[in-house]
């Protein structure tokens, strides 16, 4: 990788850009030859008196390259610059850099100096090509230096000069006029430069100003320069600032003047309407998402997304994890509204490209931690900031542990958010059955803060860096975070929200359809993706299709080469496939297998319910699974063991019944009688109590579904005509109160009987 | 023969309802008629009732569960005309309420 700024070397000598930049660079370029060609007009040289022209000067004619921090405006001033240097035919000043400025500079004072030197060495180099005037243009130059610097006296100055009130009011007469005749002057001195006797075109003095905002002169005295010198015919001012930086400057300074925000918003935007017409300015887009990937440094041959490729290689070599960078994590998963974790601005993209060189180096493990570190600082830095710990790192990658397996330790920082999704559909009243799902589809992910404030959101940027991080942290398996909390995740409280089962025609918790959690931006893209596929599979399925698609899916969230959701509906076969995968996964490190591990062991056992199996298939499907996990100690965050699982669900339910009410409401938690028996649940003895409620709910389904068949339920065309023929306010509320009425009534919370 | 069509639903304050919006009230009410129905015949059942009630079903033969019902319940077209007319009953004062509050 070149240092020393050898790209932008490239870039002036005529690389190929990136194409956001090669887009405006033409047209850059060609509104430059067009200001060049209004020259002669300009200067009205056949039709005005060179005194009169200021009375019909247009407005700034400067142009400005604007775009956020790291989008390429830089380089793509320097290949502009670099494109009019090899035209040989206007005069382009060497790049200004306002940060660099000394007290005494300014715009107009580092221009006419630039202007002296490159004038001077012109006419020295080649006499004939440049301003052939015997000396004429270099005095005119002069002149206008003195009269800036004599407009630039203060009045404090003269004051402390003048002997009396009469010297006072001359010499500041004086110092007016110089201001007044500055403008004059540079107008001569641009024709003379610019449209020369015997020249065979005319040209343009291109004086390049790199981010104005950063310099020590405040920001209006610099547009006030700017827009002098661009309201000079033959003088075209290129600056290029991001518009937030500049605001924050103006606003800044404004501020200090004890100026209102407000007013001080509305100047800056005419200011700026004066100094940079619409029409001369080029703006910088972000990198699109789908383009990050792609990137590479000019001059370079490798993408970004070959290093990333190479490092995770070099990950899994190492550590042997299931761990699958999903496809996103390079453009984003627009449909669920997560944005690419890849920076979007070029010079950030550059710094990823060249951390990532080290990790090229294979079997070197200090290079690939060293690498990780760097990745992880520049794809949380917007984390870092939002979550108020600018300068701090958003996570800690202590020595490694002696006593584990070697592995470092990493420490998080305050994690700002918690993992949600929102419902993309609506659940219907279910025809009673024995069994009954509705599945509704992850509109979207979203971040939420922790605490009270669930209705926030926090910016999605922020909230795919957190899962960058820990993409790199959880995912890769090269870190020790057994003593890591659990962090932002996707779990059994979201599949819950998107789910209603109702066992028996009683509405349950909700939880059976389970997928592993999801903790790194690739397990939460493909949870999310798999679940909605399952979403999409459960409107056209039986429920034993439906239990068996849900394996199927959690053994895709480990294993992409897995059979499909909808393979056949087998669930003995679904059910072999986890247990093979189970075993490849239990000695894995990684979150992706960890995760796989504590589904199997914990939540695919909630599927195992008298309303989907027979008393022997749950005995025996439990029994093979017991001995499977016996002993198994649960590789992450003190995750607790399988029975205590199933047996804290089962207390939650049953402590939360309420006295008042029908205890048959809960008799659906007897299904579980067999699965409790099976593993020796605490909650057995009350779970057989409750299995006769199950028992009569069962059967009572079935006995209305053969008694209901004494109702005709075929429309007749004189009612229909009777109703409204198009959705009115009041029959949505009227529908809602009746189907709200029966609710109760099937619930048997209110019995209409009397 | 009980009769869930729009013309009940008219007859019963629902005529603001849409065609679709009726459509989706009446398999409301029948799914709710029909587990009502089924829990107040599995209420009256002892446990060898309900074993030997779950024994046609575990052999798929709805007709011989059906004739089983008619044999041990003869009343059940009494609960099914009883849990029909109460839930007409219901929502007609729902309508009825409702239209008073609207005016």
């Amino acid at each position: 990788m070149p240092t020393w700024s050898d790209s932008l070397r490239a870039v002036f000598d005529g690389a190929p850009v990136p194409g956001a930049i090669e887009d405006l660079r033409g047209p850059l370029v060609s509104s430059i030859g067009a200001l060049a060609h209004e020259l002669p007009r300009a200067f009205g040289e056949q039709t005005v008196g060179f005194a009169h022209q200021d009375l019909l000067a247009d407005g700034s004619q400067a142009l400005a390259i604007m775009g956020e921090r790291g989008s390429g405006k830089t380089t793509l001033l320097t290949s502009v610059c670099g494109d009019l240097e090899r035209e040989h035919r206007h005069l382009v000043l060497p790049i200004m850099r306002p940060e660099l400025f000394g007290a005494a500079d300014s715009i107009i004072v580092t221009f006419l100096a630039e202007l002296w030197e490159t004038i001077t060495r012109e006419a020295e180099e080649n006499e004939t090509a440049g301003v052939g005037d015997g000396g004429a243009t270099v005095r005119l130059l002069e002149k206008a230096a003195r009269s800036f610097a004599v407009g630039q006296t203060t009045p404090a100055a003269i004051e402390r000069a003048s002997e009396s009130p009469t010297d006072f009011a001359e010499d500041l007469l004086q110092v007016s006029r110089s201001r007044v005749r500055l403008t004059r002057q540079l107008r001569a001195v641009v024709r003379n430069v610019c449209l020369p006797e015997g020249a065979p075109q005319p040209r343009v003095i291109i004086v390049p100003v790199d981010d104005p905002d950063l310099g020590r002169i405040p920001i209006p005295d610099i547009l006030t320069d700017l827009q002098i010198l661009g309201a000079i015919p033959g003088v075209v001012p290129i600056a290029c600032f991001s518009r937030s930086d500049l605001r924050n400057a103006w606003m800044g300074n404004r501020r200090f003047e004890g100026e209102d925000s407000e007013d001080s918003n509305f100047l800056l935007a005419r200011q700026l309407e004066k100094v940079f017409p619409y029409r001369c300015r080029f703006e910088l887009e972000p990198i699109a998402e789908g383009a990050r990937a792609s990137f590479q440094p000019v001059g370079e041959g490798v993408t970004l997304a070959e290093k990333l490729i190479l490092l995770h290689q070099r990950v899994v070599d190492r550590t042997r994890a299931l761990w699958m960078v999903d496809p996103a994590f390079m453009v984003g998963a627009a449909d669920l509204e997560l944005p690419s974790p890849l920076p979007d601005n070029a010079r950030t993209l550059v710094q990823l490209w060249e951390s990532l060189d080290v990790a090229t180096v294979e079997g070197d493990v200090e290079s690939l931690y060293l690498t990780i570190r760097r990745v992880l600082d520049i794809l949380t830095e917007r984390w870092t900031g939002a979550s108020g710990t600018t300068g701090d790192r958003a996570v800690h990658i202590g020595p490694a542990r002696t006593t584990s397996d070697g592995k470092p330790v990493p420490t998080i920082g305050q994690i700002p958010a918690n993992l949600d999704v929102r419902v993309g559909g609506r659940f219907v009243p279910a025809a009673p059955a024995v069994a009954s799902i509705q599945l509704a589809p992850i509109k979207y992910v979203l971040g939420v803060p922790p605490g009270q404030e669930r209705d926030r959101r926090i910016k999605p940027q922020a909230l795919v860096q957190i899962l960058s991080m820990q993409e790199f942290v959880f995912g890769s398996g090269l870190y020790d975070v057994q003593h890591l909390a659990r962090v932002a995740w996707l779990g059994n409280e979201d599949w819950s929200k998107l789910q209603r089962v109702e066992l028996g025609g009683r509405s349950t918790d909700n939880t059976f359809i389970l997928l592993p959690d999801a903790v790194t931006f690739s397990e939460v893209v493909r949870a999310a993706s798999l679940w909605n596929e399952l979403a999409r599979f459960s409107e056209h399925c039986t429920a034993e299709q439906l239990l068996s698609a849900c394996i199927r899916a959690s053994c895709l969230t480990a294993d992409p080469a897995a059979p499909p959701i909808a393979q056949d509906g087998d669930y003995d076969a679904a059910l072999a496939t986890a247990v093979e995968l189970f075993k490849k996964a239990a000695s894995k490190p990684g979150s992706t297998a960890a995760a796989f591990v504590e589904w199997f062991a914990c939540d695919l056992p909630f599927q195992w319910h008298a309303g989907f199996f027979s008393s022997d298939t749950i005995r025996e499907m439990a029994k093979q699974h017991s001995a499977l996990i016996d002993g198994l100690d649960l590789p992450r965050y003190g995750a607790p063991a399988p029975k205590d699982t199933f047996d804290s669900r089962l207390k939650r339910i049953l402590d939360a019944r309420d006295p008042q009410e029908d205890d048959r409401a809960y008799g659906w938690v007897g299904g579980y009688f067999d699965l409790a028996a099976a593993k020796e649940s605490v909650h057995l003895v009350e779970l057989g109590e409750i299995h006769r409620s199950w028992h009569r709910d069962v059967t009572g389904i079935r006995a209305g579904a053969s008694a209901s068949g004494l109702v005709n339920r075929t429309q007749r065309a004189g009612g229909r005509s009777a109703l409204s023929p198009y959705e009115r306010p009041e029959g949505t509320m009227l529908l809602a109160a009746a189907m709200k009425a029966l609710d109760h009534a099937r619930s048997g919370k209110i019995r209409p009987r009397t | 023969m009980l009769r869930l069509d729009h013309k009940l639903l008219v007859d019963l304050g629902y005529r603001s309802l849409t065609i679709s919006q009726a459509d989706r009230l009446l398999k409301h009410l029948y799914d709710t008629m029909e587990q009502n129905v089924g829990l107040r015949l599995a209420e009256g059942m002892s446990d060898e009732q309900l074993d030997a009630f779950d024994a046609f079903f575990e052999a798929k033969d709805d007709a011989g569960a059906f004739a089983w019902l008619q044999r041990n319940f003869p009343d059940h077209k009494e609960i099914v005309t009883s849990e029909f007319a109460e839930l007409k009953r219901l929502l007609a004062d729902t309508a009825d309420e409702f239209n008073a509050e609207a005016l």
